[in-house]
Order: structure tokens, then C-alpha cells, then sequence
């Protein structure tokens, strides 16, 4: 090649290798300084891992300090992914310890495929037996973490379970809305009860250690630590002492009735109780049987016991105490009365036409008095009508009020609405018939008829109420027609022990019914539980009046359902009950006796004595 | 005659060494280990033997190695094939053959070997650049040696091949217009194997991993867990040095063992690191000092021969410096072939010091300037 090509070629070679030099520079520029600060986060993140450290929960407890719900410590089982070389061996190894098979162990690992080099979390309570097999298999278990976390307990098992409710891994939805306030992917929050309504609470905030690791996810260093802050503790308005007796009492009359000899209620199964503070609206007890118990859901429930729980007939999931919905049968009469009385379309005074057992609605249409095969009532009065429970009475005032008048002294007495209970959810507001509802809901049948008029006098037919209703409804009237909105927590109290929220009563609207007409009501249920009443027997000698009404439910194709409502002393009330058992026959032997047992503790009053 | 050596190029070549040292000593730290770790030992004794192979080298007339080359060819063309009955597989390639204690990769002498006896071959031809005929026999002449490294498999190795050829051709005379366009064809055809494999599953001779690390550099998301891991640990490494790096042996990428083979193919991830724009800045400054001298000791050599060696030479240097940087980088393929001097590596350190003995032996023996 002559000297000039040559020449040229040396120039366009260097021109070529400059070009070359100044691109890998430039990228270099660009890596280091223009993004260079990115790429030091990057390498931050890279090697610094928050750890958490777990929040105890807080506790919570009923009015007097019992423990309700408590933090446990219990083992759980983590899987460190990376680094683990022979990892089909360790997975085999371990599903014969924890009883999980290889595949379930997979998806786990799986399911956390973008976040490997944080531990994966297998069993989250271990036996001490499970503890020590792994311990003592420690070389063959590569990778395998055993650490102590607090866990929810119940150390009082399905009590209140209804109230307290149960936990879970937060869902989608609520991790939405939620997010802004620290919750996470994988949190164990509050689904149900207080342990939901209350959850900010309760949660506390974790702690963590700020770790430096490798890149196998290993800890080297320990760079700083936040502890964690304790939920702060929730104390309840209820009393631990009653509410046991109340489930207790519901259980045992259930059983009995079941197994009665001669005349049984196989179906009575399921029920309801709620006790207030006529006062203040704070709620004494709450209970729903069947009930589950939450301790199952303290450390992730297993697929068979969810499913056992969901498959249950007899739903025991479900809150029947505020989202129950059932026509009050007689409870509902003193409903009537009121509207019969401040309608003017009766007085106190007044002598009904004798109940014969059969009321003739129209020549063909008859109802009839369950005294029917008694021979009827007789001749009654209001409080008499309301003590006796006699159905010819109520038609006869059905019929003169008319369903709109009562459907209003309904609403003022609560029902057909939410009763403004906040602190756990489900409650459902129920229904109060009118003519306008039944237009509405039933375009082939919207006429409204007599006979329908008196079946709701009695508190059969379109009614559908739940038992908070019903008791905050004789709560209403021991107080003398102040509607309060029903409470369960008191106070709830951060570790420092300063009160960070306090219930108070709240008035949520007063009955437009005057006091003459609250007094007739109250005699009649002071007459219930009087000799001659139909609930006498099971209140025979108490040192005080009660003042009651029992109530039997007719269903059809299934038996009666039972309630039995009432405030006690009668003259100075301090608490109000609701009773319902679901296909319990006859208010005054089923439910009654609930009552009975619920005020003896409630009062602290001997036992009855036996043969009652 | 030793007055004419090209002390720029061996100043850069001796602080490369230097760097290299340090660097190693760096990338393998374990905490609690000395500065002279094994592989600074080891790296410092091929050090050691490459200065002598380049002594050696320098006092050879390269004019004696151009009538050696059939023999020269002969030897690395057993010395591949040997790799493939005696070789030892490590990463699932078979690159080494021991030799007593030590083991050796035929690879890197081959590039040499071949800049050599391409460089004899085309300089006998009488006229000059000949044509298409010359682009052939040219190809042809490396066929064997590179199919025998591409089925290693050496894909990194085989490309160095066809680089030295360029630089050969380049300075053989080979019309620009053909030698750019031939090149520029063949890349693009390289290009459009992969599209068409990616988009309709044309099968290509390559296994999935070693498609994805050529790739992977277009978008490191096509295989987080493996190559794209690699490359986007390296590029944090070498974007958080910043301007001043993190200091020496101060690197967490490489300390914490995020950046895998961080004192062979990654090392300049590791200077960037540790001594940021500034360090990898310099270090870039050395290897531009490196080829640039190449250039013009390819310029101002005393004969056809010479001229082409070096100018095979010069771009064997280049493109290793190109890929393996760029690599580090993100704006090149993940190939696998290491940095001049720097990476860990005694075949490679034996090669390369070989090769700056040759330039440096056609330097001294320059064409004398008459005034």
C-alpha cells in the first residue's frame, strides 16, 4: 500500500478508535453523574432490608378488666429461599415435620416469587413438639427459620365471639383504602367485631431492624432498630360475668328443649340475646348461638375448619343479634297499645269485648287467641291484655288503628331502622310494614287488608326486626322514651395507659309518646310476671318486680320461634333484655328462663331453687 | 535499537498491570483476609511471566515468526484441538488443557498466533490487496482455528477472530467500501437471526442462556434472574461510584457479592465502583494510550508484515476493550471476554503481554525517518 493510503488509513484509524473511546466515556458520564445518585439508591436498596418486628396487639377487656383477647408468643416457621442449595430435600423434610405436603410448601414459596429474599413464612404457630423435631433436625434443615411472634389468643374461647370477631390477612379492597395509613400486603387485621371497627387501635405500629444483608438475603449487619409501639388496650361495656350466663343460660335452654320428653323443639338451635343499660345504651351482653371460636383464626384458620364454618347450616358465623331479622311476635303488643292509646282510640280504662279464643274478622275470616283451648280470656283491660297476652285484644285495637298509626309509634319506639350501634358492623335496620311499603313491594297484591292489620297488632306478618331492636325498644320504654344509641367500648387506652377514646351515651331521638301512656304500657309488663301473667312462674320470687312480655313466634313450616324481653327493678330500671330463641315453641318456657338467669347474676341473687 | 521502544505503550501497559493488582485484591477480599490473596498471587506470578514472555518477544525479529508461521499455525491449530480431547469443562465450556500445574487456554494464544500468520499470508501476496479473492482466503485462513473455538463454545473469542481479520484487512489495503459493507452485512444478518428467532422461532445454534446474555443488554427485564440480574448489578455498581467512587475496597456491590465474576469478565464494574468517573475515566485513558499507539506503530512499521500485525493487534485490544467495557456498561452484549491486563487470568496476561512484546518489537525496528 503506497505511504498516502496508508497514511489515510492510520488517520481514519484513530478517528474510528477516538469514536469508540468517546462513547464508552460518555455512557460512562451518564451512568455515574447524570444517574448517578439513582443508581446509589439502587445499590442501597440493594444490600438494606427493613426486618419487622411485630406489634403485640392490644388487648381487649370487658367493664371490670377481664381479658377478653390477648397477645400469645408462639413459634412460627419461616423458609429462607436463597442461598438454600438442595431446596426439594429441605421442602421434603419439612412437610413431614409440619404436616403440610411438598406442594403446599411450593406455592407458598411460589406465591412470593418477586420478594424471595425475604423469609417465607410456612406455619405461623407451631406445637413445642413440632419446635423441637426441627430443632433437632437443624442440619438437615438448610434455610429453615423457627421465631417466636406474638399471637392473638382468646383465653375465654367462643365468648362474645360475636363482639370480638375474628382476624385476617387483609384483603384487596380494604388494603386500598387503607394503604395511606400503613397497612400492608399481608397484614393480619381485624375482619369482623371490635377486633375490625377497632383495628387502628389495636394494631399498634411495628418496629423493625434496619439490616444490611448479602446477596443471598443473609443478615450482616444490624444498622439501627425501631421498636415496635403495643396496641393500645379496648375496654368493653360488657360484662364478662353476664355475658357468660346469657350463653350459657341460651345453651342449657336449647339443650333442654331439645331433649324434652314430651313435648321437644329438635329444631331450637339457634338464638339471640342482648342485655343494655337502659340509661346509657351501654350493651351489658351480646351473644348469638351458635358461635365459632376466634382462637381458630389466630394464626391463618385452616382450609377444613373454614370450610366447616361455612358449611354449617346453622350459619354460626352469623351475628343474629344485629343482623337476625324476626317478626316479634307478642313483644311487639305494647307497641299497639301505645298506638291505640295515644291515638285515642282507647283508654286505659277500657273493658275489651271478652276474648272467646276466636275473633271473627269478617263472617268467614276468624282468627284466633291461643286461650282458645282455655275457652278465651274473658273480659280484659289493656294492662291485663298485655300481662295475659290475649290476641283478641290486640286484633280488636289492630283493627281501629289501622297498620299506618302503628308503623309510626313503631318507628318512634326504634324499629325499622339502624340503631346507630357503630362499634360493630352487620346490623341490618329491618322493616316496618305500612301501606305504602306493601304497594311498592308487592305490585300484585298492593291492597292492604284488615286481616294484616291484626296479624301486625300481634307482631306477625311483614315485621322484621332484630333482637338489638327489640331490646333497645324496652329499653326505651324502662326509661320512659329516650332512644340511646347502643355502645360497647368505654375507653380505649394507649400502652401509656391515656385514653385515646371514650364512649359516651348518646340520646338518638325521644319517643313521641306521653308518660300516661308509657304508665299504662309498664303495668301491663309488670303484670306479665305477676301472678296470672305468662311469664309468673319463671320470676316467682324475686326480690323485685320485672317488668316483662314473652312472645311466641308462629312460622310457618317450622315451630314457633320464642322471645321473651324485659327491664328490671321495674320501678328503677338498669337493665334491659332481649331474648329469641329460633324454633324454641313457647316464649314464657323457653326464653324466660334465660332472663331469669341473666338477672339472678346480673343482681347477684341466690340461684333458684330447684324444680323450676 | 531499544531506544526505539514505545515507552507511552509501555507505561500504560505496566500501570494497567498495577491497577489490575489492586483491583483483583479488591474483588476477592473476604472480610478478614489478607491484601494478598490467592488470586492476587496468582495474578501477580502471570504478571511476572508475562513481562518476561514480552522481554522475549522484543528481542525476536518479527521477520523470523513470518517464516515460522506454517509451523506457528500448525501448533495453535493442535493446541485447539487438543482443548477439545483434554480440555476441562468449568461454566460448561471446555477451555482449558493443563500443562503441569498450570492450565492453559489455547483461546487466547490463538489470537495472536493468528494475527501472526494472517498478517505472513497476506503480506507474501505480491500486488497487494487482491480482491474478493483476498477477502476469501483471508476467511478461509481462520475458518478452522475459529470454528474449532466457536464449538468451545467461545462465541466472545470467535468475534475477537473476525476483529483481528478487520484490522488485518483494514491495513492490507481492502477497499473500504466492500470491507465496511461485508462486516456491515454480517452484523446485520446476526441482527435478523435473532429478530426472527425471538418473533417466529427460527433456530438458531445458540442454547437459551447464551441468546439471552447477547441480548440482554437491549433490555435487562428479559431475564431478571440470570443475565439481566448480571447486567443490572453492574450497572449499579458502576453508576453508585459517581464521580469519586466509593473508595478502594470499599464497594458493596462487589463486597456483599451482588456482582458476580467481579475479578474476571466485571472487573471494571469494580474500578467504577470504587474509584468512580475519575478511576474508570483514567483507566479508559490508559486503554485509549494502548490502541492509539497500536495505530501508529501499525503506521510507522518497516514492513508489509509488520504494519499488518500490529494493525491485527491494535484491534484485538480495541474490540476487547469495546465489548468488555461496554459490557460492564449496558451498551453491549454479555459475551465473556475479558479485560486486557486487568481481568484475572493467566492465558489471557500470557497473550496480551505477548502481543505488546510484538508491538513493541516492530516498534524498535521502525522505518527510519530520513531527514
Amino acid at each position: 500500500m503506497e505511504p498516502r493510503e496508508l497514511e489515510k488509513r492510520v488517520k481514519i484509524s484513530l478517528a474510528l478508535v477516538a469514536l469508540v473511546f468517546l462513547a464508552l466515556f460518555s455512557r460512562l458520564f451518564e451512568l455515574q453523574v447524570v444517574h448517578g445518585q439513582r443508581y446509589d439508591d439502587l445499590s442501597s436498596n440493594n444490600r438494606l432490608r427493613i426486618l419487622p418486628i411485630s406489634a403485640p396487639r392490644g388487648e381487649i377487656r370487658d367493664r371490670d378488666g377481664q381479658v377478653l383477647a390477648e397477645t400469645r408468643p408462639a413459634f412460627a416457621v419461616s423458609l429462607m429461599h436463597m442461598g438454600v442449595t438442595d431446596l426439594d430435600r429441605t421442602i421434603d423434610s419439612l412437610s413431614g415435620i409440619l404436616g403440610m405436603t411438598p406442594e403446599e410448601i411450593r406455592k407458598r414459596i411460589e406465591a412470593q416469587r418477586d420478594r424471595l429474599y425475604e423469609p417465607i413464612l410456612l406455619k405461623s404457630d407451631i406445637p413445642p413438639e413440632m419446635h423441637t423435631m426441627i430443632e433437632e433436625r437443624r442440619l438437615d434443615l438448610p434455610g429453615v427459620v423457627v421465631e417466636v411472634r406474638p399471637i392473638r389468643y382468646y383465653p375465654q374461647g367462643k365468648l362474645a365471639a360475636h363482639v370480638l370477631g375474628y382476624l385476617g390477612e387483609i384483603d384487596q379492597a380494604s388494603l386500598l383504602a387503607l394503604e395511606a395509613k400503613g397497612y400492608h400486603a399481608g397484614d393480619i387485621v381485624g375482619k369482623s367485631g371490635i377486633e375490625a371497627t377497632f383495628d387502628e387501635y389495636l394494631r399498634g405500629s411495628d418496629g423493625g431492624r434496619q439490616v444490611e444483608v448479602d446477596s443471598r438475603g443473609r443478615p450482616k449487619r444490624v444498622m439501627g432498630r425501631i421498636e415496635p409501639q403495643p396496641g393500645s388496650t379496648v375496654l368493653l361495656t360488657l360484662d364478662a360475668g353476664l355475658q357468660r350466663v346469657a350463653e350459657d343460660a341460651l345453651r342449657k335452654s336449647m339443650e333442654s328443649l331439645r331433649t324434652n320428653k314430651y313435648d321437644p323443639y329438635p329444631n331450637a338451635r339457634a338464638g339471640a340475646v342482648v342485655a343494655l343499660d337502659p340509661s346509657t345504651g351501654e350493651i351489658l351482653a351480646l351473644a348469638s348461638e351458635p358461635a365459632y371460636d376466634p382462637n381458630l383464626f389466630a394464626s391463618r384458620i385452616s382450609a377444613a375448619d373454614w370450610q366447616a364454618l361455612q358449611g354449617d347450616p346453622l350459619q354460626p358465623m352469623l351475628d343474629r343479634a344485629v343482623s337476625g331479622l324476626y317478626q316479634p311476635g307478642s313483644a311487639f303488643k305494647m307497641v299497639t297499645a301505645i298506638a291505640g292509646l295515644e291515638t285515642g282510640h282507647t283508654t286505659g280504662r277500657e273493658v275489651f269485648p271478652p276474648c272467646t279464643g276466636l275473633y271473627h274478622v269478617t263472617a268467614r275470616d276468624v282468627k284466633r287467641c291461643w286461650a282458645l283451648k282455655y275457652g278465651g280470656h274473658g273480659a280484659l283491660n289493656l294492662v291485663n291484655a298485655i300481662g295475659q297476652s290475649c290476641n283478641s285484644v290486640f286484633y280488636e285495637l289492630g283493627r281501629r288503628v289501622g297498620i299506618d298509626d302503628m308503623a309510626r309509634y313503631a318507628r318512634e319506639l326504634g324499629f325499622g331502622q339502624l340503631t346507630g350501634l357503630e362499634d360493630i358492623g352487620g346490623e341490618k335496620a329491618g322493616l316496618v310494614p305500612t301501606t305504602d311499603w306493601k304497594r311498592r313491594a308487592f305490585p300484585r297484591d298492593p291492597q292492604w287488608w284488615l286481616s294484616e292489620s291484626l296479624d301486625a297488632a300481634i307482631g306477625q306478618g311483614f315485621h322484621q326486626y332484630t333482637p338489638i331492636q327489640v331490646a333497645n325498644y324496652v329499653a326505651t320504654l324502662a326509661n320512659g322514651g329516650a332512644r340511646y344509641r347502643p355502645f360497647l367500648v368505654r375507653q380505649v387506652l394507649d400502652a401509656g395507659g391515656r385514653a385515646v377514646y371514650t364512649g359516651t351515651p348518646s340520646v338518638t331521638g325521644r319517643a313521641a309518646i306521653s308518660p300516661a301512656t308509657l304508665d299504662i304500657v309498664r303495668s301491663g309488663m309488670i303484670a306479665v310476671t305477676s301472678p296470672g301473667g305468662t311469664a309468673a312462674a319463671a320470676f316467682s320470687g324475686f326480690p323485685f318486680k320485672v317488668a316483662g312480655k314473652t312472645g311466641t313466634v308462629e312460622f310457618p313450616g317450622k315451630d314457633n320461634h320464642s322471645w321473651f324481653v324485659c327491664y328490671a327493678p321495674a320501678d328503677d330500671p338498669r337493665i334491659a333484655i332481649a331474648i329469641l330463641i329460633e324454633e324454641g315453641g313457647s316464649g314464657s318456657l323457653a326464653a324466660a328462663p334465660v332472663a331469669r338467669a341473666m338477672l339472678g347474676e346480673f343482681f347477684d341473687l341466690l340461684p333458684a331453687p330447684a324444680g323450676d | 535499537m531499544l531506544r526505539n521502544l514505545d515507552l507511552r505503550l509501555l507505561a500504560a501497559v505496566l500501570a494497567l498491570m498495577a491497577l489490575s493488582v489492586v483491583t483483583i485484591a479488591s474483588a476477592t477480599r473476604t472480610s478478614g483476609g489478607a491484601f494478598f490473596s490467592q488470586a492476587v498471587r496468582q495474578q501477580m506470578l502471570w504478571i511476572l511471566v508475562g513481562l518476561l514472555a514480552m522481554a522475549v518477544m522484543i528481542f525476536i525479529d518479527p521477520g523470523d515468526l513470518s517464516r515460522l508461521s506454517v509451523f506457528i499455525y500448525v501448533v495453535n491449530l493442535l493446541a485447539l484441538l487438543a482443548v477439545g480431547f483434554l480440555g476441562s469443562s468449568v461454566l460448561g465450556a471446555q477451555r482449558w488443557i493443563p500443562i503441569g500445574p498450570f492450565r492453559l487456554q489455547p483461546s487466547e494464544l490463538a489470537k495472536v498466533f493468528l494475527a501472526i500468520t494472517l498478517s505472513a499470508s497476506l503480506a507474501r501476496r505480491e500486488g497487494g490487496f487482491g480482491g474478493w479473492r483476498s477477502f476469501v482466503m483471508s476467511f478461509l485462513h481462520i475458518a478452522v482455528p475459529l470454528g474449532l473455538i466457536l464449538k468451545q463454545p467461545d462465541l466472545g473469542t470467535s468475534l475477537v477472530l473476525l476483529a483481528v481479520l478487520f484490522g488485518i484487512l483494514f491495513f492490507a489495503g481492502a477497499p473500504l467500501g466492500k470491507l465496511f459493507g461485508l462486516y456491515g452485512a454480517g452484523i446485520a444478518a446476526a441482527v435478523l437471526a435473532v429478530v426472527l428467532h425471538l418473533r417466529f422461532g427460527l433456530p438458531l445454534p445458540l442454547k437459551d442462556y447464551q441468546l439471552m446474555r447477547l441480548i440482554v443488554f437491549a433490555n435487562p427485564d428479559l431475564d431478571p434472574l440470570q443475565a439481566g440480574y448480571h447486567l443490572r448489578q453492574s450497572l449499579i455498581a458502576v453508576g453508585s461510584g459517581r464521580l469519586f467512587g466509593k473508595g478502594l475496597f470499599a464497594g458493596v456491590q462487589s463486597g456483599l457479592d451482588f456482582l458476580p465474576m467481579r475479578h474476571t469478565d466485571f472487573i471494571y464494574s469494580v474500578v467504577a465502583e470504587e474509584l468512580g468517573l475519575i478511576g474508570a475515566g483514567f483507566l479508559l485513558i490508559l486503554y485509549l494510550i494502548l490502541v492509539w499507539r497500536a495505530v501508529l506503530i501499525a503506521g510507522m512499521a518497516r514492513d508489509r508484515f509488520c504494519s499488518l500485525l500490529a494493525a491485527g493487534l491494535a484491534a484485538m485490544f480495541a474490540f476487547h476493550i469495546l465489548v468488555n467495557v461496554g459490557m460492564t456498561i449496558g451498551i453491549m452484549p454479555i459475551t465473556g471476554i475479558p479485560l486486557p491486563f486487568m481481568s484475572y487470568g493467566g492465558s489471557a496476561m500470557l497473550a496480551n503481554c505477548m502481543a505488546v512484546g510484538l508491538l513493541q518489537s516492530i516498534a524498535a525496528r521502525r522505518k527510519k525517518i530520513l531527514f
